[in-house]
């Protein structure tokens, strides 16, 4: 189930936020996980509540020992084991096809054939979300071990945080120390619904999302589906523009519905981007994009390998190192870990290049865009071949003039659009909700009423499976 | 929010008024095929503009039909095979395909021919893999719910005494929601359009009625059809797409999961129900030929480089010769075009044949009898 799916908003929704506002107390917190844990079943299949259920039990029961317990060396066993439990769900059930592969194809150069015999590890379906809410509970572990948070001692409203079906299956990653005493607080006082701001931001989200995400997806698919990215020079480009811009909308616009929803229930969720295609250089990009997650990459990855303390040689490591495996954590693909180690680079040639800092910011803004825009090819690219075979086309090296193909001109003026939208206008978390005024309130009207129509269409977000 | 709340309110209220009238207009429409159904004889035709519903259309002809000899039984990639493209003589063949058929579709349409005494010799199924993917929403068979539970129940298979009813809410919701869709909007807009001058010409008894509906099937023209074999006549007027066009439509189509192929996950339900069918119609004395139908070359092409879509075909076209073994049943895959042969111009777009393409492989299906001495 879509928060984009009429099931979801005429069926689930109402249902779910109008049992949760007359409960209270544990009544309260019981009925968001239960109804959390229905949405999830019916986001995939029924079985990807179990894995689910063991990360949330697991880590409820190891943090309250964690706070119990006084011996160093017990306590590391203790944080071992969380890790262990959590990283090793994600690695069978999410990198073992990756493995899996890459063993295949190692046999392969050796002339040996194990196809057969790794077959069953390529066919394992992955839990939506799971990498969201194994970094949420790992964090969570964590901050308890490092005496930072408390440990919950009500399995219930653990439950909650782990599995509240705004943030389950893409985010925004939220930390316990956020989530938690939110969830206190509606259990004590019942929910508070911010109707306003809840349904505006989630109707910008939807719109963002239906109107400009899928269109785009729409004309670039097709483009960059059919196996060879040996494409014209100017298909290359307007691909490329254009799924950089439906990967922001489709994100962003999750994102937005998915802090919407929140202020429905009375819960702040964190914000995820801050207009990311404004930034003047790759760490300021970083900062602005799927920003719950840099924090989490920065707080326990980057910081625990040395992060900037230490020689640059070694801070050029820890940032490769966090990128590298930031980016494979989007995907399990080695094209995801260059991606991810492209990114490295540009934030350790950003910092190597005391120029930057002198660019006038038009430069500095345009630059950072470019860099990151052509960073997209290794994320949407299903293969080596196939990265290097578009970025020859930007090259142009596959012919400089277009053929005049369907739907280019559509593709052109949403790219343009987007552009102007992304580069100009203010992102949802500026918007001034509370008090919008009349006018802009009916364009949103039709662009929700518009996006309502289409979302029976059907299409499946990016980061869905994340 | 009020000026929100309330333009959204307005608008859906238009959208659902549009819808709704649209429905009612369609139920008239739907009155009067039901008497053309009646009515329609080889060499007239049923002109329809845009939409039609199929399933109910089938149903209501085959309690008038006579029993046919060969019966075809598919998707819409089977669609314009007619006695002629099948080389069975008029009158002994009825195409009952649809669009977007599951194995559900089959059942109930076997049931009501069972039922009507109208066992034929030999059943060709056109046979896609996403009919076998759990992944793949099918849900138009719904409509026929009611004949598909009573075979089930028939066959011992129906599991569960609130499937039934399951199954009536489920539809009674997707019906719902057709309300609220842009494509429903869309054509609604169309239909209302259309209907408007109708209303306000002087012919509106069922005899002139009939008269625009049915018509000599030279007569058709630029509009779609069914002839009365059940066959699909598309627009005579519409041009047939360029080589260039076709492999442009392939690559869009394999990149936007090549209908059903994408995320294909074997569904051992509808391979049950499946086996089921053909077992009943072998006791019942019915022939039985499937087949999986070729795509255009270049979307084959693409389909073969992905490795999920080309196991998700292997394991189908394993599963049906398989159950073709077992229950004495011909199956021939025929996925691969080069195997029929079809050539690259031979598609009106990357999974539907020609008729040349159609009749080859009709021709493979049922090889003309040998010339007696």
């Amino acid at each position: 189930m879509l928060f984009s799916s009429l099931e979801f908003l005429v069926l689930f929704l109402p249902v779910a936020l109008g049992v949760a506002l007359r409960l209270r107390g544990q009544p309260l917190l019981r009925w968001i996980a239960l109804s959390s844990a229905l949405f999830y079943a019916f986001a995939g299949h029924w079985w990807f509540v179990v894995p689910m259920l063991a990360t949330t039990a697991l880590d409820f029961r190891i943090a309250i020992m964690l706070e119990e317990e006084r011996r160093r060396r017990a306590r590391a066993w203790l944080l071992g084991v969380s890790l262990t439990g959590n990283l090793g769900m994600l690695a069978v059930f999410k990198y073992s096809g990756l493995l899996a592969r890459t063993a295949r194809g190692g046999f392969a150069l050796l002339g040996i054939d194990r196809g057969e015999a790794l077959s069953g590890w390529l066919q394992l379906a992955l839990p939506a979300g799971i990498s969201f809410y194994t970094l949420q509970t790992l964090s969570y572990v964590i901050d308890v071990w490092r005496g930072q948070a408390p440990a919950e001692r009500n399995f219930i409203r653990f439950a909650g945080f782990v599995s509240f079906f705004p943030h389950l299956v893409a985010g925004p990653l939220t930390r316990g120390h956020q989530l938690i005493p939110q969830l206190a607080r509606i259990a004590e006082t019942g929910i508070d619904p911010r109707w306003r701001e809840g349904i505006l931001l989630f109707s910008v989200g939807l719109s963002k999302k239906v109107l400009v995400a899928d269109r785009l997806g729409a004309l670039v698919d097709p483009i960059l589906g059919g196996g060879s990215l040996a494409l014209d020079f100017p298909r290359a480009w307007l691909a490329l523009l254009g799924y950089g811009l439906q990967i922001y909308f489709d994100f962003s616009g999750y994102s937005d519905m998915a802090i919407g929803l929140g202020r429905l229930f009375g819960i702040e969720l964190p914000l995820n981007f801050d207009s990311p295609y404004k930034a003047t250089s790759p760490r300021d990009f970083w900062r602005r994009w799927h920003m719950t997650l840099s924090f989490w990459l920065r707080d326990y990855l980057y910081i625990p390998l040395g992060g900037n303390r230490c020689r640059p040689a070694r801070r050029r490591f820890n940032l490769m190192t966090t990128m590298a495996l930031g980016g494979l954590w989007h995907g399990a693909s080695w094209t995801f870990a260059a991606w991810g180690i492209w990114h490295g680079a540009l934030l350790v040639l950003h910092r190597s290049v005391p120029a930057w800092e002198r660019m006038p910011p038009f430069w500095q803004r345009n630059v950072t865009f470019f860099l990151v825009t052509l960073g997209w090819v290794f994320f949407r690219a299903p293969s080596f071949d196939q990265a290097g075979q578009w970025l020859a086309s930007l090259a142009g090296a596959h012919g400089l003039a277009g053929a005049g193909a369907p739907g280019t001109a559509a593709l052109l003026a949403l790219v343009a659009g987007g552009l102007a939208i992304v580069r100009i206008c203010p992102n949802s978390g500026e918007l001034p909700l509370a008090r919008l005024g009349a006018l802009p309130q009916l364009g949103l009207a039709v662009a929700t009423t518009a996006s309502l129509l289409l979302i029976n269409a059907g299409s499946r977000f990016i980061y869905f499976q994340f | 929010m009020r000026p929100f709340a309330a333009a959204v309110a307005v608008l859906l209220a238009l959208v659902l008024a549009v819808n709704a009238l649209a429905a009612v207009e369609a139920r008239r429409r739907e009155r009067r095929m039901e008497e053309a159904v009646a009515a329609l004889r080889p060499g007239l035709a049923l002109v329809f503009d845009g939409y039609v519903r199929e399933r109910r259309f089938q149903e209501l002809r085959l309690h008038v039909i006579p029993r046919p000899r060969v019966v075809a039984l598919g998707s819409s990639r089977v669609r314009e095979v007619s006695s002629e493209i099948a080389g069975v003589s008029p009158g002994e063949f009825y195409n009952l395909a649809m669009s977007a058929a599951a194995v559900e579709d089959d059942i109930a349409l076997w049931s009501v021919l069972e039922g009507q005494g109208k066992v034929p010799e030999l059943a060709i199924f056109s046979i896609d893999a996403w009919i076998f993917s759990a992944a793949h929403e099918q849900v138009r068979w719904l409509t026929l719910a009611p004949e598909v539970a009573r075979f089930l129940e028939a066959a011992g298979a129906e599991r569960g005494r609130l499937r039934q009813p399951a199954r009536q809410a489920v539809h009674l919701w997707l019906e719902a929601r057709e309300l609220l869709s842009f494509e429903v909007f869309r054509r609604s807009l169309a239909d209302l359009g259309r209907a408007l001058p109708a209303r306000t010409s002087k012919s509106r008894d069922l005899e002139a009625a009939l008269g625009r509906d049915l018509v000599s099937e030279e007569l058709v023209g630029d509009r779609h059809a069914i002839r009365s074999d059940g066959s699909l006549m598309r627009p005579a007027t519409v041009d047939e797409p360029s080589t260039a066009r076709l492999r442009q439509q392939a690559s869009s189509y394999v990149a936007g999961g090549a209908y059903g192929l994408a995320g294909f996950r074997w569904d051992p339900l509808r391979a049950e129900r499946l086996e089921l069918l053909w077992r009943a119609m072998r006791t019942a004395g019915v022939r039985i030929v499937a087949y999986m139908p070729p795509y255009q070359p270049t979307a084959w092409a693409l389909i073969e480089e992905n490795p999920g879509y080309a196991d998700a075909l292997r394991s189908s076209a394993g599963f049906l010769r398989d159950l073709a073994g077992r229950v004495g049943a011909r199956f021939l895959d025929l996925s691969d075009p080069a195997s029929v042969p079809c050539g690259e111009e031979e598609f009106r777009d990357p999974d539907h044949a020609a008729p040349s393409c159609l009749r080859r492989i009709w021709q493979r299906l049922l090889p003309p009898a040998p010339a007696r001495p």
